[in-house]
């Protein structure tokens, strides 16, 4: 290598490079934050399996009395949330964090900070979890916390507050990950990346990213509205106050749902990766996988009823949702036989890897049969709630996203270590592991059919189930050992594995572009790629790319560049600057993390200056804007202008892909109200109609003069008019405080917020509209200052600006309507 | 005939049945296994032989075999299993006429029956063999899920809702049902005995069941019956023909005759002072007013409690 390129790496090891020792907490790069959420996510897995191996030896045998009740109910609810929420989802997301801008061909993830918070708040999400052990009052309502059993009368004192509140906080984490995942999949790829050259995985996690915006905000809003029952006695659930247990359900299961397929999507994609590289041949079908995605993706969303079937609802409906949940085996087929296909011309050595797409194949199978038998509504009537699903559920996680995790780890291990395991361990684990799993479980289906309901402590001894959960009890100690030899094989490899600095499995894809353990600007230049396989197709490319001969192959200019490309061309249209090591992340998190422990604390003062400091510390983002040259050289003589400097900067992007999990949170809000309409019991309200005053009128107007006038900022702007622009946005930030002062007060004066669920609903939207004021408002103040600024590209940021509140004020218009004109039609 | 091994029977369970409804889920289950069993050796031993197989695949059967395996197959196999349990459950329709009603509700932890006439029982629930029966579900508290394996699927008991089913039983004898929705603390404890009985037999209990408490006799039962409406008893259990009329706890006007009595298993049938301890157990309260009362008294109680048939 000539000295040149040596000085080159050097110089971007300084840029790139972490703090040592405990600054490190400051990084924000994607490759260390998707290592702490991979490992993070390891410890919770391991606590998550203690606890279920806690919970088999209580049913090993009848009238066992190891446990008692009421712990064995709060290590189920615990077992299942930490699996959930704090193990698949997370570790599935490092990841892709990890992984995506390397075999997108970028140097990071666009929004590193976003990153690092949304890691920080995971980890806050489950220490605040775990604290309600230290607390003495676990959660005990289980991972599904149905309600009325979770709400202020038969769950008093704080349990459920800490279920509540640790997995929102784990939530927002999923979102703001996802937020990140998605815009630097569809901004961020190399040059020349069509979305047709895309890596498959790139594809799933682009289609999960999505499902995860949309998915999880019914949940969020499901736990804030409970949490605002069990604080405020505001009775969204209480059958007694017009409220309705099953709304929490449908919130629930609108996220459950697509839940399921969150966590199996990405290690479909991991497979989907693996596979053609160990059989060195391109997947089968490249089409029908990216159409089986997306129909997966959309699906997933039609399927959630499918948990209710005996709730009571109409037969009608759920033949309607029984046919959606059978259409799903169509996508997953396809994905199944691709892999098949794929793996049919060749044979390849039998690699741990390859041993469990093998173990895939079997237990997911399976639990995809099972799951179509559940799908058929009399036959879910008797194993619903049993431990026949019980069995189902576990062979389509285990299948679906253990083994893939697994087989991920052990390919993509050299990455972060430089070695190799070692094989005869991993062929233990793995077997140990398979063997383990199908005794556990595959009895479990007989178990459910006996007439074993879930969730139970103990049963009786004259019901003929005791050999069948002594089997499962045995098996899942194999189990257990299993995963302990897996994880013994990884710790120990990172000191005794043969050393290995490169690619050891000749891989078609980005990632394995760089040295191993791969370095934390991953490129030292960013390639330029001409087909979907670039390694096969280019083999010299690791080596050009290294000797710094593709793009931003400079490290003079001293802060962290990647390239912006166009969504569907993939042509760099600018170079963003992205933030390095910074300790705002972990303060964020920290303040956001105090909202909810004042809930907890029932210190609500606490949670109103935290929530302050959060949009002032979020604001602050905003405001440390870096100060660039218009223009840079990119190399290879392509010259591009800097983000803060182009009118649509990945700020943009990053706001306009948060939009979708705040207005799905809005629609869930408009969904429970014309639920309640339809459905409710106790309702229509006795005072459904809300004034109309002259103060709502004139909160609306001011609403609606408020964007005119961002119209008129705007315009103002562009023909370089700066004082009359920051007059009109002053005058527009003006105008939304009078209509939250005067119009969102005008709407709950006089309606009582704890007497029944409608009166408690139109507090909740007030509330949800007021806060999105209070985030239009500042943001307001951090453009007006900017907007004079000279060197600077003020449109940029008033175009975000625009984004949001243009956004917001059709969403207060549309919940509006729905509050003050709809009842009178209904 | 797979059925009637004994892996398979077991008071609760759904491949052992005693009514149609459950019969009809059990014949798809069986269909649904053998199915499953196929399509799993299917996809298994291709992935295997795709492995071991040496020789390129062209991209016809490439494609065939991703559009045969993954369209085809589900669309078929899901198409005929519709069909075929559209086809079994066609013979399924509501009962016309002549079903008895009884009315459900969901207790933490108990299940109260209520029967035309004004009776009410706890935790036990009889039915005429081969007429249908209708039950009306509904909760007291948080959710419940009433199931009884052996006769049908299960159906939620939801506060703010009553939600309706029917079920018949077509032989005589004894089946449990349990909870099947996580409702608590004592969620495990939630079970309740069927009990199929002839037709004739069923109106005899039922016309006993309608008639108000018999006076007790002896002086141990007499003074158990004071003590009942002194010590409370009376705020939550209700004994027709007395001045008891509590609402809250299970009927007792015929308590000696349950099925059940036991709360927490085992023992199953305890004596009547430990039953009086240990069935209140399921409320904090309850439990805490029946640990004030000195053995005499719990003797002369569970006296009188034995004299209630």
């Amino acid at each position: 290598m000539s000295a040149g390129a040596e000085r080159l790496r050097a110089g971007l090891d300084r840029i790139w490079g972490n703090q040592p020792g405990w600054r490190a907490l400051s990084a924000v790069n994607h490759s260390v934050v998707g290592r702490r959420f991979i490992v993070t996510g390891m410890v919770f897995f391991v606590i998550g399996g203690l606890l279920s191996m806690l919970l088999r030896t209580q049913l090993a045998v009848a009238g066992n009395d190891f446990i008692d009740r009421d712990t064995y109910n709060a290590l189920f609810t615990l077992h299942g949330t930490t699996m959930m929420f704090l193990f698949a989802v997370p570790i599935l997301e490092g990841f892709a964090v990890y992984l995506i801008p390397k075999l997108i061909g970028t140097r990071d993830l666009l929004f590193p900070r976003l990153g690092a918070y949304g890691y920080w708040c995971y980890l806050f999400g489950g220490l605040l979890l775990y604290a309600s052990v230290l607390a003495d009052a676990m959660p005990d309502g289980g991972w599904f916390m149905y309600t009325p059993l979770t709400g202020p009368a038969f769950t008093p004192g704080k349990s459920a507050d800490f279920w509540l509140l640790g997995v929102t906080l784990a939530e927002v984490s999923a979102v703001s990950a996802a937020v990140e995942l998605v815009a630097t999949i569809l901004v961020g790829r190399a040059p020349g990346m069509t979305l047709r050259r895309m890596p498959i995985f790139a594809w799933y996690m682009l289609v999960v990213g999505f499902m995860i915006l949309l998915g999880f905000p019914p949940l969020i809003l499901g736990s804030v509205l409970l949490e605002l029952e069990r604080a405020f006695g505001m009775p969204f659930y209480d059958a007694g106050a017009g409220g309705d247990p099953l709304l929490w359900q449908h919130l629930f299961w609108l996220f459950g749902h697509p839940e399921v397929y969150i966590i199996f999507l990405p290690g479909a994609g991991m497979l989907a990766t693996i596979v053609p590289v160990l059989v060195q041949r391109p997947l089968a079908s490249y089409t029908w996988l990216v159409i089986a995605v997306t129909a997966t993706g959309f699906l997933s969303f039609g399927l959630w009823v499918h948990h209710m079937y005996a709730t009571g609802l109409p037969y009608l409906a759920l033949s309607f949702f029984a046919a959606a949940s059978m259409a799903v085996a169509v996508p997953t087929g396809i994905q199944i036989f691709t892999l098949i296909a794929t793996l049919w011309p060749s044979r390849p050595k039998l690699s741990v890897p390859l041993l469990y797409v093998f173990g895939f194949f079997f237990i997911f199978v399976l639990g995809g049969l099972t799951g179509v038998m559940v799908a058929l509504v009399p036959f879910d009537w008797q194993v619903h709630d049993t431990h026949f699903v019980v069995a189902h559920m576990h062979y389509v996680l285990i299948g679906g996203m253990l083994f893939p995790l697994f087989a991920a780890i052990y390919y993509w291990l050299p990455h972060f270590s430089g070695r190799l395991p070692s094989q005869r361990l991993g062929y233990i684990g793995f077997w140990l592991l398979f063997i383990g799993f199908n005794l556990t479980f595959l009895v479990m289906h007989l178990t459910g059919l006996l007439g074993m309901p879930r969730r139970v402590y103990t049963y009786s001894a004259n019901l003929g189930l005791e050999w069948a959960n002594l089997v499962s009890t045995v098996g899942g100690f194999v189990t257990s050992i299993g995963v302990a030899a897996v994880l013994l094989d990884l710790l120990l490899h990172l000191r005794f594995g043969q050393v290995c600095r490169s690619d050891p499995w000749k891989a078609d894809t980005l990632d394995w572009a760089m040295p191993l353990p791969a370095p934390v600007y991953n490129f030292v230049s960013i390639p330029r790629v001409d087909s979907r396989m670039p390694l096969w197709d280019k083999p010299g490319l690791t080596a050009e790319q290294l000797a710094g001969d593709h793009y931003l192959a400079s490290a003079s200019r001293g802060w962290r560049e990647i390239l912006v490309s166009d969504p569907t061309s993939a042509e760099p249209t600018q170079v963003a600057v992205v933030p390095g090591n910074t300790w705002s992340p972990l303060l964020l998190a920290a303040l956001t993390a105090a909202i909810f422990i004042g809930f907890l604390l029932s210190a609500y003062w606490l949670s109103v200056l935290a929530l302050l400091a959060v949009v002032v510390v979020a604001a602050g983002w905003g405001w440390r804007r870096p100060r660039l040259p218009p223009l840079v050289d990119a190399g290879r003589g392509l010259t591009l202008p800097y983000h803060t400097h182009h009118p649509r900067p990945p700020g943009w992007w990053g706001t306009l892909f948060s939009l979708l999990p705040d207005a799905t949170i809005g629609l869930s809000l408009l969904f429970a109200y014309f639920y309640y309409w339809t459905v409710g019991p106790g309702w229509p309200p006795p005072e459904p109609v809300l004034a109309m005053d002259w103060r709502v009128v004139l909160g609306l107007t001011a609403l609606v003069g408020a964007s005119a006038l961002l119209v008129a900022a705007r315009r103002a702007l562009a023909v370089q008019r700066v004082r009359r622009a920051r007059l009109s946005l002053a005058l527009g930030a003006a105008m939304l405080v009078l209509f939250s002062a005067v119009g969102l007060v005008a709407l709950v004066d006089g309606v009582a917020a704890s007497a029944h669920a409608y009166g408690a609903l139109v507090w909740a939207v007030a509330g949800w509209l007021g806060l999105h004021k209070l985030g239009c408002v500042a943001m307001a103040l951090v453009a007006l200052p900017a907007l004079g600024r000279p060197g600077d590209e003020p449109r940029s940021l008033l175009g975000i600006v625009a984004l949001f509140w243009h956004y917001s004020a059709l969403q207060s218009l549309l919940l509006l309507a729905a509050l003050l004109v709809f009842p009178r039609f209904a | 005939m797979l059925s009637s091994l004994t892996a398979c029977s077991g008071p609760q369970s759904t491949l052992a049945t005693r009514g149609p409804r459950a019969e009809f889920i059990a014949e798809i289950w069986w269909a649904m296994f053998a199915g499953a069993v196929l399509i799993q050796l299917l996809v298994v031993t291709l992935a295997i032989h795709a492995y071991r197989r040496r020789g390129p695949l062209t991209a016809r059967s490439r494609r065939a075999l991703i559009v045969g395996g993954g369209v085809l197959l589900p669309v078929g196999v899901l198409t005929a299993l519709v069909l075929y349990s559209h086809y079994l459950g066609a013979s399924l329709r509501d009962p016309i006429g002549g079903a008895l009603e009884i009315e459900v509700v969901g207790h933490r932890f108990w299940w109260e029956t209520r029967y035309p006439g004004g009776v009410a029982t706890a935790n036990e629930l009889r039915l005429p063999v081969g007429r249908p029966v209708r039950l009306a579900l509904r909760s007291e508290d948080v959710i419940h899920s009433f199931w009884i394996p052996s006769l049908a699927g299960k159906l939620d008991l939801i506060p703010g809702r009553v939600n309706r089913m029917w079920i018949q039983a077509d032989q005589a004898g004894e089946w449990r049902g349990q909870c099947a929705e996580f409702c608590g603390s004592l969620h495990a404890h939630m079970d309740l005995r069927v009990v199929g009985l002839p037709p004739d037999e069923f109106d005899g209990w039922l016309a006993r069941q309608r008639q108000p408490a018999k006076a007790p006799t002896s002086a141990a039962a007499r003074r158990g019956e004071q003590a009942f409406l002194d010590h409370g008893c009376a705020a939550c259990h209700g004994i027709r023909g007395t001045a008891a009329d509590g609402r809250g706890g299970p009927d007792l006007t015929h308590a000696a005759e349950r099925a059940r009595r036991d709360l927490l298993w085992p023992p199953q049938r305890p004596r009547p002072a430990e039953w009086i301890v240990d069935s209140h157990r399921a409320s904090p309260q309850a439990a805490a007013a029946v640990a004030t009362l000195d053995p005499a008294t719990v003797a002369d109680l569970a006296r009188y409690l034995e004299e209630l048939r």
